[in-house]
C-alpha cells in the first residue's frame, strides 16, 4: 500500500510546484490531478482485489498514532473526487488554458495562476481526509479543505464573491471549531481521539455532547438545513470550474465524516438520529422551495444542492445498523451520483452564462438561438439528480427506498419521495424554458458552437447517466469489509 | 494557590468579554493581546509550557500584529444593528452550550489514561526526549506535516486575492537602526536555542519559527527587508522548503524502513533536526509573508 | 480550605469551567457583532476556551506530569488558527477595500 500516502503527498507537492512555477501551474495542476486518478484506480482495484488495507504512520499504532485506512467506502469516494476532478480540469483548461500567451488578458492569467495550487490542495485535502483514521487529524484536513475552498470561492475577486467568501471561512472555521470542542470533550471523557474513540462516547454525557457537538460541526461544514445559511451565495458566486468543485466535492468530505461517525458506531442515539432525519427533511425542503423560487440559475442549482444534502443526510440518518443491514450504502451512491451531476450541472450553468451574458432563469427562454450542448448537459444532469432510471441517483434511491420499506418506514418513503417531485418541480423550470424553440426561433437562429468546455459538462452527464448501469463497481467495493 | 487560579481564570474572562466588546478597534486589540498573556499564563499554571510559549509568541503576539494591521486599514467599525431576537437566540444559544460544556466537564468519567504510557513506553525510541516535540515530529507527524500544509494554504489565499497596496512601513527614527542590529541576530539565535531545546525542553520549530518571524518583522518595519522588491518565486520555494524537506523525508524514510515517516533506527534525532530546521525557516517566512501579503509566483512586480 | 459549593475545586475545574464560559463568550459575540473584526477575535477566543479544554484535561494534578499528547493539539491548533486568521483578515481588508471604492 505505498501509493495510500501519495494520494495526498503527490498532490500537495503539485499545489508547491504549481505555487512556485506559477508560469507552468495548468501543468503541474493536469499532472497532478491525472496522476492523483491513476492512484485512484489503482487503490479501488487493490481494495476491490485484496480488501481493505490500513497503514500505521511512523509505524506507531492507534491510538497513540495515526492510522491510513483504505476501505471500499474511501476507495469509492477517492475515486469519485478524481473522477469529477478529471472532468472539472478539462474545464478549467478550457477556460484558462494551459500556457500563458504572449498577450494576455490579466484576469485570465490571476484565474490561471490561482486556480491549480488551490483545487491541488482541495484534492490533496479531500483525500487526506477519507483516508484518515483519527479525529483530530480530520480535523487539521478540514482546515486545508476550508482554506483551498474558500479561496477557490474568492477567486474571481468580485465584492460578492468575497463577502461570500469570508461568510463562508467563518462558517467553516466555526464549524472545524466545533469539531474540535468536540473532539476536545471526546479526549476529556476516553482519554483519546482515534475512531476508535467513538463507541465509547455513549457512556458517558461528556461523551455523548462531544458525539453531539461534533455532529453539529459537520453539519455547519455540509451546510444542513438550517446551518446551510452561508452556502448558496458561495457556490453561487464562484467562477463555473470552482462552483463544481465546492458543491460536488467539498461538501461531501463533511458527509462522508458523517457516515464514518454512523459506521464506527458514534451515531447511536435515537435523539441524535431523529434530529438528523428532521434536518434532513427540512432542507429537503426548504431547499427544494428556495429553488423553485430562485431567478438565478446558478442559484438555483445551488439551492438543490441544500435538498440533495438533506437527502442524503436522510439516507444517513435512517440507515439503521451498519453491521446487518446495508442501508448505509445507499448514502454513498447519492453522494457519487450528486457529486457526477452536480459538477456537470455548474460546468454546464456556467457555459450558459457565459453564452448569455447572464443567468437569469426568466431570460432562458431565447429566441434567436438554439439550445446547444451545456442545455443538453444540463438536461442530462437533471435526470441523474431526479433519480429517473438508468441513472446513478436511481440506484442510490432504490436501495434507500428498499431499505426504508424493509424497516417498514413509510412516512420517511413519503418523504424521499416528495423531494424527488419537488426536484423535477424545481429542475424542469430550466429545462422546459431551455426547450421552448419551436416557433419562438427566428430566422438566421443558430446552435451556439461546441467548446472544450461542453465536454466536461457533457462527459460528467453521461457519466452519471451511465453509472446506474455500471452500478456493480461501486457496489462491490461497498460490500467489501469495512474497517472499523 | 486556588484563589491565584480563580482570580486568573476571572481576569482572562473579563479581558476576553472586553476584547469582543470594546467600541473601538484599539480597544479590542489591546484586550485581546491582554487576554493572550493571561491565557499564557494560566497554561503555565498547569504545567503546559511548550503551549504557553506558542500562545504568547503567535496566539497573542503574532495574531494582534495581523489585528493591529487590520484595524489600520479598514475603516472603523459601525454600531452593532442586531434585531433583539437575533440577540435572545444568541444568548440562549451561547448559555445552552456553555452550560451543557460545564456539565459536562463536571461530569467527566474518571480519568481515562490511555496516552501517557503509551508515550512514557515509545519516548525512548522516538529520538527526542521532549514528549511534546516527540508526538509532533515523529508519533503525529503526519497532522504537523498537514499543519504545514494549512498554513501554505492560507499563504496560497492570501497570495491569490491579489495585492493590497502594501506602504512600506515609515521609518521609525534613527535609534531603530542599533535596535535592529542587536534584535535580528538575537533572533536568529534565540530561534536557533528553542530549535535545539525543542528535543529536551520546552521549546520546538513552531516557538522557534515564531521568534524568527518577530526579527524578521523587526527588519521589516526598520524599512530594512522588503519583500515586496524580491521576486516571488524565490520567496515561495523558502515557504515551500520545510515542507518539502518534510514530505521528502516522509517518502525517504518510506523507501528506507518501509513505513512512510518511519525514520531509520537510532538515527530519529537527527531526522527530526533536520526536519526541523527546515519547518523553523519555512514558518518564519511563512508567518512573515502572511502578515506582508506576497504575490503569486508568476507575477510581475 | 475549599471553597463553598465546589466541594473538590481543583485548577484543572477553574480553568476547564472558565474554557466553558470562554466558548459561550465567544459564541454570542460571534453571532452578534456585524464587525468583521470582531467576529474574527471572537473565533479566537472560541480556540482558546477549546483549548483549555484540551490543557485542563492533559492535567494529572499537582505534582503529575501531564498528558503530552493534548499539548501537541493544543499547538497545532494554535498554528492553524494563525493561518486561518491571516486569511480571514486579508479578506475582511480586500471587502473594505472594494466597500470604499463602490461608495465612490
Amino acid at each position: 500500500m505505498t501509493d495510500t500516502s501519495l494520494l495526498v503527498l503527490l498532490p500537495f507537492l503539485a499545489a508547491l510546484a504549481a505555487t512556485i512555477h506559477a508560469r507552468g501551474a495548468a501543468g503541474w495542476g493536469l499532472a497532478g490531478t491525472v496522476a492523483s486518478a491513476g492512484l485512484a484506480a489503482h487503490l479501488a482495484l487493490s481494495v476491490h482485489a485484496s480488501g481493505p488495507a490500513s497503514i500505521a504512520i511512523g509505524g506507531w499504532a492507534a491510538p497513540l498514532g495515526i492510522t491510513l485506512r483504505a476501505d471500499g467506502l474511501a476507495a469509492l469516494m477517492i475515486a469519485m473526487t478524481a473522477l469529477v476532478g478529471l472532468g472539472v480540469c478539462v474545464q478549467a483548461l478550457a477556460a484558462w488554458g494551459l500556457r500563458p500567451t504572449a498577450v494576455e488578458d490579466p484576469r485570465r492569467a490571476r484565474m490561471r495562476m490561482g486556480f491549480w495550487p488551490l483545487w491541488l490542495s482541495t484534492l490533496a485535502a479531500l483525500n487526506g481526509l477519507y483516508l484518515s483514521g483519527d479525529l483530530f487529524n480530520l480535523y487539521v484536513t478540514f482546515e486545508i479543505l476550508g482554506l483551498a475552498a474558500v479561496g477557490l470561492t474568492a477567486l474571481s475577486g468580485t465584492r460578492r464573491a468575497l463577502r461570500a467568501a469570508f461568510d463562508y471561512l467563518v462558517a467553516g472555521l466555526a464549524g472545524s471549531l466545533l469539531l474540535l470542542l468536540g473532539v476536545a470533550l471526546a479526549y476529556a471523557a476516553a482519554g483519546r481521539v482515534d475512531l476508535g474513540v467513538l463507541p465509547l462516547l455513549a457512556d458517558s454525557a461528556a461523551g455523548r455532547i462531544a458525539i453531539a457537538l461534533i455532529v453539529s460541526g459537520v453539519g455547519l461544514k455540509a451546510a444542513l438545513f438550517p446551518l446551510h445559511f452561508w452556502m448558496p451565495a458561495a457556490h453561487s458566486s464562484a467562477a463555473p470550474a470552482a462552483s463544481a468543485i465546492l458543491s460536488a466535492l467539498v461538501v461531501k468530505g463533511a458527509l462522508y465524516l458523517a457516515l464514518r461517525l454512523l459506521l464506527e458506531g458514534g451515531l447511536v442515539a435515537d435523539a441524535l438520529r431523529w434530529g438528523l432525519i428532521c434536518l434532513g427533511a427540512g432542507g429537503m425542503a426548504w431547499g427544494s422551495v428556495c429553488a423553485l423560487r430562485a431567478d438565478r440559475l446558478k442559484l438555483l442549482v445551488a439551492y438543490s444542492t441544500v435538498a440533495q444534502i438533506g437527502l442524503i443526510m436522510l439516507a444517513i440518518s435512517v440507515a439503521g445498523d451498519p453491521l446487518t443491514g446495508t442501508a448505509w450504502q445507499a448514502a454513498a451512491l447519492l453522494m457519487l451520483s450528486h457529486a457526477l451531476a452536480k459538477a456537470a450541472m455548474f460546468l454546464a450553468v456556467g457555459r450558459i452564462a457565459e453564452e448569455l451574458g447572464h443567468d437569469r432563469i426568466s431570460g432562458l427562454n431565447r429566441s434567436d438561438l438554439r439550445p446547444g450542448a451545456a442545455e443538453f448537459a444540463f438536461a442530462i444532469a437533471a435526470i441523474s439528480l431526479i433519480g429517473l432510471p438508468p441513472t446513478a441517483g436511481f440506484v442510490g434511491k432504490w436501495v434507500l427506498i428498499d431499505g426504508l420499506i424493509g424497516q417498514g418506514a413509510w412516512p420517511v418513503v413519503a418523504l424521499v419521495l416528495t423531494g424527488t417531485v419537488l426536484s423535477v418541480a424545481y429542475l424542469s423550470r430550466v429545462v422546459s424554458r431551455c426547450l421552448r424553440g419551436g416557433p419562438h426561433i427566428a430566422p438566421g437562429a443558430r446552435r451556439p458552437p461546441w467548446r472544450a468546455g461542453d465536454v466536461a459538462a457533457i462527459g460528467l452527464a453521461f457519466t452519471a447517466l451511465f453509472m446506474g448501469l455500471l452500478s456493480a463497481a461501486p457496489l462491490a467495493l461497498l460490500n467489501g469489509p469495512l474497517l472499523s | 494557590m486556588i484563589v491565584f487560579d480563580l482570580m486568573l481564570a476571572a481576569a482572562i474572562l473579563v479581558a476576553g468579554w472586553s476584547a469582543l466588546s470594546a467600541p473601538d478597534r484599539t480597544g479590542a486589540i489591546a484586550g485581546f493581546l491582554v487576554f493572550g498573556l493571561l491565557v499564557a499564563l494560566s497554561w503555565v499554571r498547569l504545567d503546559a509550557p511548550d503551549v504557553a510559549l506558542a500562545e504568547a509568541a503567535i496566539g497573542s503576539g503574532l495574531t494582534g500584529a495581523l489585528m493591529l494591521r487590520a484595524a489600520g486599514r479598514m475603516a472603523p467599525p459601525a454600531a452593532d444593528r442586531v434585531p433583539r431576537a437575533q440577540r435572545a437566540a444568541a444568548a440562549l444559544l451561547a448559555c445552552g452550550l456553555a452550560g451543557g460544556l460545564a456539565v459536562a466537564v463536571m461530569d467527566l468519567p474518571g480519568a481515562t489514561i490511555v496516552y501517557d504510557p503509551l508515550v512514557r513506553a515509545d519516548l525512548g525510541q522516538s529520538g527526542v526526549s521532549n514528549p511534546v516535540t516527540a508526538v509532533l515530529l515523529n508519533f503525529r507527524a503526519w497532522d504537523t506535516l498537514l499543519e504545514m500544509a494549512v498554513l501554505l494554504a492560507a499563504l496560497v489565499l492570501v497570495a491569490a486575492l491579489g495585492p493590497r497596496g502594501t506602504p512600506r512601513p515609515a521609518r521609525l527614527g534613527p535609534l531603530y537602526t542599533p535596535f535592529l542590529r542587536i534584535m535580528a541576530p538575537l533572533s536568529v539565535l534565540v530561534a536557533g536555542h528553542l530549535l535545539w531545546l525543542g528535543a529536551t525542553a520546552p521549546g520546538g520549530a513552531f516557538q522557534a519559527g515564531a521568534v524568527l518571524c518577530g526579527g524578521l518583522l523587526a527588519l521589516y518595519f526598520g524599512g530594512a527587508l522588503r519583500p515586496a522588491a524580491v521576486p516571488a518565486g524565490p520567496l515561495w520555494a523558502l515557504c515551500a522548503a520545510g515542507v518539502a524537506v518534510f514530505a521528502a523525508a516522509a517518502l525517504a524514510a518510506e523507501v528506507l524502513t518501509g513505513t512512510l515517516l518511519a525514520y531509520p533506527d537510532g538515527a530519529d534525532k537527527i531526522w527530526i533536526l533536520a526536519i526541523e530546521g527546515g519547518l523553523t525557516v519555512s514558518i518564519g517566512a511563512t508567518l512573515l509573508l502572511l502578515f506582508t501579503g506576497l504575490r503569486q509566483g508568476g507575477a510581475r512586480a | 480550605m475549599t471553597p463553598f459549593p465546589f466541594p473538590d475545586l481543583t485548577p484543572q475545574l477553574i480553568y476547564h469551567l472558565a474554557g466553558a464560559a470562554l466558548v459561550g463568550i465567544a459564541l454570542y459575540r460571534g453571532a452578534t457583532s456585524s464587525d468583521l473584526l470582531t467576529r474574527i477575535l471572537a473565533l479566537n477566543v472560541l480556540s482558546v476556551g477549546i483549548a483549555a479544554v484540551f490543557v485542563a484535561a492533559a492535567n494529572r494534578g499537582a505534582g503529575a506530569v501531564p498528558d503530552p499528547v493534548p499539548h501537541a493539539f493544543v499547538l497545532t491548533g494554535i498554528v492553524v488558527l494563525v493561518a486561518v486568521t491571516a486569511a480571514l483578515l486579508a479578506l475582511a481588508e480586500r471587502i473594505d477595500l472594494t466597500g470604499a471604492k463602490s461608495d465612490d
